[in-house]
């Protein structure tokens, strides 16, 4: 009988994997009643760094999509499950690949401004100091020279007095020329007017 | 056979931190204006500034803006007189005309109008007339051997305009476009 007992006993151990120790009666007798314990592990997982966490996203506006904020999507704070939303980023070709179109020559087309620019006056500057010799004029004495000016042609003309420049308009007809001529301002001394203008053919030998 | 008059082609390029324009006028010998054509402001997006890069300027310059001028200009003047020595190759290149870039110089004038002579940091120092400091010319390599002619030619013109002065009318001429937009 006990040695039916130890066979049964040596069964049931292989059953419980070595984990309850079956004993003979005899033997149970003498030990300690059995004692189940129950052994369970919980696997938990500590993040070694910060848990990463998207707190906001956005993704570039292209064309006419629309610019969308993607929120939290990855972990939230308290660490309970996440709720993974999609989000679809698929362009449609068609719509959002355009040809940029370089049309810069188109800008810059040429505009015929001959009758504008007529109308702003040409200039002579002072050339005073380069002459080096001049006719003597009585109780005067020359300001400015400009040249070289054809008479017949100036229809307008002013003096700037900022700059010192003579101003001049010339009329359009392009046959009419005449002769070249300095114009030479003089200072005039004890006459009525202080300042006067003298034509002054220029001489082709100079 | 009467003797082909004189026509000078002035072409300047303004380039300015955010546009471009440019304007081409041809004179008689006289300085009378006979075509005039000028481009409006050319304004390149960032994203053409981004794209093209630093040929953005040539680009902008010589096929845009000159290409378009010297195409338009219906009368075609003996010189095409610049005011930058990088507008002489391009011009010549378009217009198969010779281009010489021309400048004031302080300098005390030489002793005789019509002289040319080469100036130690390039290019050529000429007197145009008897009455004004001398001019800093430049010319293309080809033209170098051309210089007394070109010289010649301005020297005629100088005879009855001030040679610089158109450039100072296109300025204005800018101004009166900038003020009517």
């Amino acid at each position: 009988m006990a040695d039916i007992l130890s066979e049964i006993g040596r069964k049931l151990s292989r059953l419980f994997l070595g984990r309850i120790v079956v004993r003979g009666l005899g033997e149970m007798r003498r030990s300690e009643p059995v004692r189940i314990m129950t052994h369970s592990h919980e696997v938990r997982i500590n993040p070694m760094r910060a848990e990463p966490r998207v707190r906001a996203a956005l993704f570039v506006k292209w064309r006419s999509s629309r610019a969308v904020s993607a929120g939290s999507l990855l972990g939230s704070p308290q660490g309970k499950k996440s709720r993974v939303r999609s989000v679809r980023l698929a362009i449609s070709r068609k719509k959002d690949v355009r040809r940029y179109r370089f049309n810069i020559s188109d800008r810059a087309a040429a505009r015929r401004g001959v009758k504008g620019i007529a109308r702003i006056p040409a200039t002579r500057q002072n050339r005073i100091h380069f002459v080096k010799s001049l006719p003597k004029f009585e109780r005067a004495s020359a300001l400015a020279l400009y040249s070289p000016i054809f008479q017949e042609k100036v229809v307008k003309s002013a003096l700037d007095k900022g700059s010192g420049n003579l101003l001049f308009w010339y009329d359009n007809d392009r046959r009419r020329a005449g002769e070249r001529f300095h114009l030479l301002l003089l200072r005039v001394f004890g006459g009525d007017e202080p300042l006067k203008w003298v034509w002054l053919p220029v001489n082709k030998s100079n | 056979m009467a003797e082909k008059k004189l026509l000078l082609g002035y072409l300047t390029i303004e380039a300015r931190e955010n546009f471009f324009r440019g304007a081409a006028l041809v004179t008689d010998a006289r300085g009378i204006p006979l075509d005039f054509r000028y481009t409006e402001p050319v304004r390149p997006t960032k994203l053409e500034r981004i794209l093209y890069g630093g040929a953005l300027d040539i680009y902008l310059r010589e096929e845009v803006i000159m290409g378009n001028l010297l195409g338009a200009v219906e009368v075609s003047p003996s010189l095409w007189l610049v005011d930058s020595d990088e507008l002489i190759g391009p011009v010549q290149k378009l217009t198969k005309l010779q281009a010489v870039a021309i400048e004031t110089t302080g300098r005390q004038p030489l002793e005789t109008s019509g002289k040319c002579e080469p100036a130690p940091d390039g290019g050529f120092i000429f007197q145009a007339d008897n009455i004004s400091s001398p001019l800093r010319l430049s010319v293309s390599q080809e033209n170098v051997s051309k210089i007394a002619q070109i010289a010649e030619s301005l020297a005629t013109a100088a005879q009855d305009m001030e040679l610089m002065e158109p450039f100072a009318r296109i300025a204005k001429a800018f101004e009166a476009v900038s003020e009517s937009e």
